[in-house]
């Protein structure tokens, strides 16, 4: 295991899990957590199939369908100001704390972050900076798939939210508009999901790599879909901390410009996380027994 | 670049009713109109220069040229150094202005002035950017860079500070470092000295408790007042009683801004030009109040890198594109001109240069 990469492992409890979320169909594997060069925490997420989209929500959640995702690397929190800040990034945030995620995020800002983020720890940067093609071949951060991310956010379970069908739940897992003081929350201040991501509900919907089309789910692909190749729009998932409780499901989508020709094009619920593929000692790592 | 279609000025009501709405094809070009003569003619006689960013030959300099577009001439002639966003001292005897020079890898954009012919050339402070002057001519207000590294961005400032030419020397605004985060200044680009002395209007990005928007800042108080205006890159008029500003990518607004009150108010907005597809930034008033000039161009990433020019939005500076410089008259809706042309040369921030007669100015 290489020595720059702090292993946590079990940073889920299950004491913590079989306490808080009493009515879990399921006990949580447990996945390892790492921090990265640049101090950041990710979770290693193993790669398996899942049932993608809805029948419960709008018709781009449609069909619901079988998707294989490969393993991947991805932050356990949202990017906060304070990463920013250690890149000497200007912070395009409009609620300024250290530990709140970063917003007014343009998403060609995101990618250009994820870029930086590749070079500070040695990494191939994915995206090329003008036309903001994604190199999945690249060893470096990019934003996740739409399918990565919600992936990760069902966290091996296939109802609305991963602690169940019932929103009433919500308030524990987000910071969303029934209970946001009319802004973001600090990170990681609401419980994780049973994969240790938290936020993945509210706080500020995260941009995807994905262009997005309504349609997509009638013809993506069943393995590792990076989205249509063409598109005005990228996906964004989670929901804000304006959101309703129907928008912060797994499966909603929601879609907005990339802002890449408008700089003062973004809104303050608009944040990411990243991923990246594993180094080969986070794959030994991922395929040790728990 | 000439675009023809119908130019339509739309005055609101009296009050300070923004953001201002017009559908699309309300108004949907800018400057060049068919028949310009008229104003080509009355602004052969204006004896004001205006200085712009030019970018050619992998070099940004500072161009002069006559009000009405004729007489072009680079100012600075420095291969070796990229010099933008001229703003002039109400007098017409200096010149302020950003260069940026490669240092290991890294830009190093500093603020300077220097005399209107191009001479002189002193440096007002490293790292710093967005310089304005005051009214009498004696300070240059400047922004200094948050980080010790470059980025392109245009809220990429922390703090205000101000520079006597007498004494050279440099003092901070009693905001840098207050405690109430709505008034400690953060953020801030393009500001524009009041007449009166009193005031900074900014615009604010990402800082000061604000997502976007316009402030005036309290020159010698603490006070920081939030315009009822939307957009960015305010500019004032030379006695202060008008404001113009962009107030999106494609609109440049006019309206009247009164520093009497107890605070500053904006009112009666009107949009000066508008385009549906091209940019339209930087707005400039003429020294008697009369003319607008403002640069138009495509919007959109430009692929190239610092220090001469970054990769960005085209807008920002240091970013080059195709645009160029139009003029139109403040107070009617006749058509306006274009001053510059060329496909390959970016032409952007133009900025008056006051000419009075006895005055050491640029002929």
């Amino acid at each position: 295991m290489s020595s720059r990469c702090r292993l946590v492992v079990a940073a889920i409890a299950l004491s913590w899990w079989l306490g808080a979320c009493g009515n879990r169909e399921s006990v949580s594997p447990e996945l390892a957590e790492i921090t990265t060069k640049t101090g950041v925490a990710m979770i290693l997420v193993p790669g398996g199939e899942f049932m993608m989209g809805s029948d419960n929500g709008g018709t781009d959640e449609t069909p619901r369908h079988k998707v294989v995702v490969t393993r991947f690397a991805m932050d356990k929190f949202e990017v906060t100001q304070d990463q920013y800040a250690a890149f000497q990034i200007p912070d395009p945030s409009h609620f300024k704390d250290p530990k709140r995620p970063v917003e007014q995020v343009r998403w060609s800002d995101a990618a250009l972050f994820c870029n930086e983020r590749s070079r500070r720890e040695g990494l191939e940067p994915a995206y090329d900076e003008i036309t903001f093609e994604c190199n999945f071949e690249a060893n470096g951060y990019r934003l996740p798939t739409e399918a990565e991310w919600e992936y990760a956010a069902r966290a091996g379970t296939d109802t609305d939210y991963d602690f169940g069908n019932l929103p009433g739940k919500l308030r524990s897992y987000a910071c969303y508009a029934a209970n946001s003081t009319k802004k973001t929350d600090l990170v990681g201040r609401k419980r994780p999901n049973r994969w240790g991501f938290h936020d993945m509900c509210g706080n500020v919907l995260e941009w995807c790599n994905d262009v997005y089309s309504p349609t997509y789910y009638l013809e993506s692909p069943d393995k590792d879909p990076h989205g249509p190749a063409k598109g005005e729009k990228r996906v964004m998932r989670g929901g804000a901390w304006n959101s309703s409780d129907t928008a912060c499901r797994a499966a909603a989508r929601y879609a907005e410009l990339p802002g890449i020709t408008d700089a003062c094009f973004a809104r303050d619920t608009f944040g990411f996380r990243c991923v990246r593929p594993l180094t080969p000692e986070e794959l030994e790592l991922l395929e040790q027994p728990a | 670049m000439r675009l023809l279609s119908t130019l339509v000025i739309v005055v609101l009501a009296a009050t300070a009713q923004i953001p201002i709405g017009l559908a699309e094809d309300d108004a949907e070009s800018v400057g060049a109109q068919a028949d310009n003569s008229e104003l080509l003619a009355e602004l052969a006689t204006v004896p004001h220069k205006i200085v712009y960013e030019t970018y050619q030959q992998d070099n940004w300099g500072l161009f002069i040229m006559n009000a009405d577009g004729t007489g072009k001439r680079n100012l600075t002639n420095t291969p070796d150094v990229h010099e933008m966003f001229p703003q002039a001292s109400p007098d017409g005897t200096r010149i302020c202005f950003l260069a940026d020079v490669e240092k290991d890898g890294d830009t190093i954009r500093s603020v300077y002035y220097m005399n209107p012919d191009g001479t002189g050339r002193k440096l007002v402070a490293e790292k710093a950017r967005q310089p304005c002057w005051s009214p009498d001519g004696k300070i240059i207000a400047y922004v200094k860079q948050e980080f010790d590294r470059f980025n392109i961005a245009d809220f990429a400032s922390k703090g205000l500070y101000f520079y006597d030419l007498e004494t050279g020397e440099t003092t901070g605004h009693s905001n840098n470092n207050h405690p109430d985060e709505k008034k400690r200044i953060h953020h801030l680009y393009n500001p524009a000295w009041s007449a009166d002395g009193k005031w900074i209007v900014s615009t604010v990005h990402a800082g000061m408790g604000y997502s976007h928007g316009i402030l005036a800042i309290e020159v010698d108080g603490d006070r920081v007042i939030k315009l009822a205006i939307d957009g960015c890159r305010p500019n004032l008029s030379p006695d202060s009683t008008k404001i113009t500003w962009s107030q999106d990518d494609r609109t440049v607004c006019v309206a009247d801004i009164d520093f009497a009150g107890a605070e500053p108010t904006v009112s009666n907005a009107r949009i000066l030009d508008r385009h549906p597809k091209l940019h339209l930034y930087h707005p400039d008033f003429s020294p008697d109040g009369k003319y607008v000039v403002y640069s138009v161009g495509p919007g959109g990433r430009v692929p190239a890198n610092g220090p001469g020019t970054h990769t960005d939005l085209a807008e920002m500076v240091g970013i080059r594109g195709i645009w160029n410089l139009y003029l139109k008259r403040v107070d009617d809706d006749s058509p306006g001109v274009q001053l510059t042309t060329g496909e390959s040369v970016t032409n952007k921030e133009p900025e008056w240069l006051p000419v009075y007669p006895g005055k050491e100015t640029a002929r």
